[in-house]
């Protein structure tokens, strides 16, 4: 099933197209993370009066 | 080994059936467990839903039995077949494997029939919940009048039940009287400690009672499984539920939300009675509460030793559950009292904190004027913090 | 992937020497390795917090445990199972073999993968802090709230509330770190012919997982930043006095804790899915269906979030559309189940320890998801929510679901890791009397539930104490039987019989044709998979 494929295809060390594609991936899915806790953060925002202590 | 002719895994000389009798055994069991122990427990050991004394207790004990008895049919059914191929399917019997297994109509249609088997048992589970969370849910709105036919959907009483830390207070609005709930000391509540409380909530049999529910600070619950109901207290907030008392009896509950150190020690006690002996003890207590109102704005003077008793049982009653009976308190959480500088410093600074509250401390002001002189007066001078000081209703009145 | 190849990687990429190689690791082994290590350590850890619940509970009245120092011990020991021990080990498991099965080099972000793992000590030193705060002056009160934190109880708790915020925003870091790599490593560095219905659904498990992370951990993030600016900025998110309103906490907590028992079940579920069949014989059945069932499994779990929230005074629309949503779960997951039991029919089964856990685990993680089922019906729950039959329910769908299919994992890696069988024998004692400890513990309190004993209480009537003493020694015997489990680790790394590449006899995929234990790198030249 497994025989040897072009060295070093899989390692981003030597394959910059996998290493932007790794790192292009890996931004989106952290800026979406972020995005999803500022969110839920902002939803509630205009529904409470902070500050108002 | 292998039979040459066959490709039969020749079966091995050393007891494999070890593990075939430890798995039956293990199986044999659970089995016994899920169904023998359960009806055991239903019956004797009151290890189920206590007695339902409302209709809806009662739908929701049937819901229970019927999904314990689809689970238990469920269980038997997996458990049969897993441990009918744990004991056939197996290596050392020969057995080899069906490669073919996937592809036969089984495994070309199964993952649909599986589903649709295992809709099928939610619909009916669902199905029967309808009903009862229907009938359940929406407390009524409106009040009953006089000619209000039994099954209308309405409220013959309000109670309004506050949590606290730790107790329960229970305003029957109607009946202008106000019951605080809190536990009995293991001394005097013996086997029933954790489940008596010095003022239950005393209730009519067969009438509609709307329950209002808040909290005073945290989220606490008010449940009591014999009414079938559990509801949150939240802080600012109103929830509501409704019951209708079918049989007389004492109903024992707890709060059911974690809300701080003693969420274990803050019993719930339902007396459910006649409409007769309900209206008795409204009377009482409409009695008492004039009583003491009249006691608290009556211009006597009252004396040390009558200030001390009173504020003993008002102390012990109130205070302790944090300062404890000793005054020690339980630091850091609670300060003590006893040689502390409140209660041995500036009057006017302890009647203040009293009053107002600090921190977790609740506000007391709600205590009448004479509880309030006499609590005081009995923690500047209990355990050795003698300051002599003897504080009148009248200077409450004025500190307000 | 020829023995000179290998050589040669290895005298140019052997493992750096003393604590560098660890401190600043980029290999997916190594700190696969110290996830697990870590995992084990909570795992005792948070197996103490356990033995302290039960010991105290052994008895009616309070005899070793004030009792707010017994509600945080309550709180603690959810803490550490869950983010220190069972998510750990999980992201050990994944980080080990992932890269082995879909044939990569290593994770698609090396460094990112070590920041994600040492994040955790300094964690876990956050939620020792919080626990130890409290017994200091001006220490405040300990964290009696239980691993909910509902304020506003959790607005008054002392300083150490604050310490275990800071530790949960570390916790999260480290989770959304790891998922992305994960995520990127299994999307982009499949190894040639791979394709994503080819690789073993483990990965497949830990994609969902991954995804299920980011889409919530973040939410959890954003109600634990609001309760610390309740507690210190003077906002009232959670006040309503302020305008806010306590119970909206406890939507974003439940909308981040119920996929979070998806996240804890979904790894042991893919363990079993490699585990299952290879000890069968014969492949899983039902690849297809089980993805499917899977994808469904995580979707519906985003919708359904309330259940565990039923008394708060929903409206009854509200309060039946999170019911009917509960209930339907039980369509995929008892598929799932269904697929694995196919997949062991007319097998040809022999029961090695890890297979004895697979078996276990479908039996009585079915008997968990069944309870659940009857917690779904809101007339019901309103009895059961809250009371120890809940504890039950969930402690026999996490045991089952998540630590004992992170035992099958263990044994059935351990070959790999290590290089060496472990010994059966002993394994197979741990294997009864953990299972059976577990069920003494953990079945009377079914009957605790629904005779009405509530949770999280340090103290209860008389009336419950035969159950409670049943389920103390129950713990003691399931508590001490992990010595024994990490005494057959400890020996199996030290020595044993020699383990084959394939080290067990059905076991299929890339991971089987490497040398148990592999070299400090592989798959540097990637298989072609046909």
């Amino acid at each position: 099933m497994t025989t040897g494929g072009g060295e070093g295809m899989n390692d981003p060390r030597e394959n910059p197209r996998l290493r932007r594609r790794n790192l292009l991936l890996a931004w989106l899915l952290g800026i979406f993370a972020v995005l999803v806790m500022l969110y839920s953060i902002r939803f509630i925002w205009p529904h409470v009066d902070i500050f108002s202590r | 080994m292998t039979n040459e002719t066959t490709g039969r895994e020749i079966r091995q000389r050393r007891g494999v059936t070890d593990t075939m009798r430890m798995k039956k055994w293990r199986g044999w069991l659970a089995f016994g467990l899920l169904t023998g122990i359960a009806p055991v427990a239903l019956a004797e050991y009151g290890l189920n839903f206590p007695e339902p004394a409302t209709p809806i207790a009662r739908e929701i004990f049937d819901l229970h039995m019927l999904t314990t008895k689809i689970v238990t049919v469920l269980m038997i059914i997996a458990m049969a077949i897993i441990f009918y191929s744990v004991y056939t399917h197996r290596k050392s019997r020969g057995y080899q494997p069906d490669l073919h297994f996937h592809k036969g109509w089984f495994g070309t249609w199964s993952w649909v029939l599986v589903p649709v088997m295992v809709l099928g048992i939610d619909l009916t589970i669902a199905g029967s919940a309808q009903s009862a969370l229907e009938r359940m849910w929406d407390a009524p709105k409106k009040r009953c009048t006089a000619d209000s036919p039994p099954e209308e959907k309405c409220y013959d009483m309000i109670v309004k039940v506050i949590g606290h830390q730790w107790w329960w207070e229970f305003q029957y609005p109607d009946e202008g009287i106000i019951v605080e709930s809190r536990f009995v000391p293991k001394e005097k509540a013996g086997d029933l400690y954790l489940r008596e409380v010095d003022n239950p909530l005393v209730l009519p049999v067969g009438k509609k009672i709307r329950f209002l529910h808040t909290s005073a600070d945290v989220n606490h619950a008010f449940w009591v499984p014999e009414l079938g109901m559990k509801k949150d207290a939240i802080a600012g907030y109103i929830t509501e539920t409704w019951a209708q008392l079918d049989r007389e009896g004492t109903f024992r509950g707890q709060c059911a939300e974690l809300c701080g150190t003693w969420h274990a020690r803050m019993p719930i006690v339902v007396a459910s009675v006649s409409e007769d002996e309900f209206r008795e003890w409204v009377a009482m207590k409409q009695e008492e509460k004039a009583r003491a109102a009249a006691e608290a704005s009556a211009d006597k003077v009252w004396s040390r030793d009558e200030l001390m008793a009173k504020g003993k049982t008002v102390y012990e009653t109130k205070c302790a559950a944090c300062h404890q009976v000793t005054g020690l308190g339980l630091p850091p959480a609670f300060p003590p009292l006893k040689g502390s500088k409140i209660a041995t410093g500036p009057l006017g600074d302890h009647i203040r904190l009293v009053l107002d509250g600090k921190g977790n401390m609740p506000a007391w002001a709600s205590l009448n004027d004479l509880e309030l002189a006499a609590v005081i007066t009995y923690e500047r001078n209990a355990w050795g913090n003698d300051t002599g000081d003897v504080v009148q209703p009248a200077d409450i009145r004025a500190a307000r | 992937m020829t023995a000179a190849t290998m050589t040669h990687d290895e005298a140019h990429h052997g493992p750096p020497k003393g604590i560098r190689r660890w401190l600043f690791s980029t290999n997916h082994k190594d700190i696969g390795t110290m996830y697990l290590v870590f995992a084990l350590i909570m795992l005792f850890l948070g197996g103490l917090s356990a033995m302290a619940i039960r010991a105290e509970l052994f008895m009616p009245g309070i005899q070793l445990l004030e009792p707010d120092l017994y509600n945080n011990i309550v709180t603690n020991h959810a803490y550490i199972m869950i983010f220190g021990a069972v998510m750990p080990a999980a992201a050990g498991l994944a980080n080990w073999m992932i890269p082995l099965m879909i044939g990569a080099p290593d994770m698609a972000l090396p460094r990112m993968n070590n920041l994600s793992f040492w994040i955790l000590p300094a964690a876990a030193v956050m939620l020792v802090l919080s626990f130890i705060v409290p017994f200091f002056p001006e220490g405040g009160s300990q964290i009696n709230t239980g691993w909910t934190i509902y304020p506003p109880l959790s607005v008054k708790v002392g300083p150490a509330m604050d310490f275990l915020i800071f530790a949960l925003h570390l916790l999260g870091i480290s989770s959304v770190l790891a998922s992305i790599n994960i995520i990127v490593t299994i999307l982009n560095m499949r190894a040639p012919g791979m394709t994503l219905f080819r690789m073993p659904m483990f990965c497949w498990t830990w994609l969902v997982t991954a995804f299920l992370l980011i889409l919530v951990v973040p939410v959890l993030a954003g109600g634990i930043t609001m309760l610390l600016f309740d507690r210190h900025f003077g906002t009232s998110f959670f006040d309503a006095a302020g305008g806010g309103d306590p119970v909206l906490f406890q939507h974003l907590f439940w909308f981040f804790g119920h996929p979070e028992v998806y996240i804890l079940l979904l790894p042991s579920i893919g363990v079993l899915a490699q585990v299952i069949p290879t000890f069968a014989r014969k492949p899983l059945f039902g690849y297809k269906s089980l993805v499917g069932a899977m994808l469904i499994v995580a979707t519906l779990g985003m919708v359904v979030w309330a259940h565990h929230q039923y008394t708060i005074g929903m409206s009854m629309g509200a309060v039946n559309y999170f019911m009917i949503g509960t209930i339907l779960i039980s369509i995929p997951v008892g598929l799932m189940v269904f697929n694995f039991i196919a997949t062991m029919w007319r097998g040809s089964m022999t029961f090695e320890t890890p297979m004895l856990f697979a078996v276990a685990i479908l039996v009585m993680f079915t008997f968990g998801g069944l309870t659940g089922v009857m917690l779904a019906v809101i007339p019901a729950d309103i009895q059961y929510h809250d009371s120890m039959f809940v504890v039950a329910h969930f402690h026999y769908v996490l045991l089952p679901g998540a630590v004992f299919g992170l035992f099958a994992g263990v044994f059935y890696w351990l070959p790999k890791w290590t290089g060496h069988m472990y010994d059966e024998k002993l394994a197979k004692l741990f294997f009864w009397i953990n299972v059976i400890g577990f069920n003494i513990t953990f079945f009377p309190q079914h009957f605790l539930g629904l005779a009405g004993m509530p949770r999280r209480i340090v103290d209860y009537n008389m009336a419950f104490t035969e159950f409670n003493m049943i389920s103390s020694i129950g713990a003691l015997i399931f508590g001490l039987s992990h010595l024994l489990f990490l005494y057959i680790i400890v020996k199996t790394i030290r020595g044993g019989k020699k383990a084959e590449a394939r080290a067990w006899e059905g076991a299929e995929g890339l991971e089987w044709e490497v040398p148990s234990p592999p070299p400090f790198h592989t798959w540097e030249t990637a298989p072609v998979v046909r």
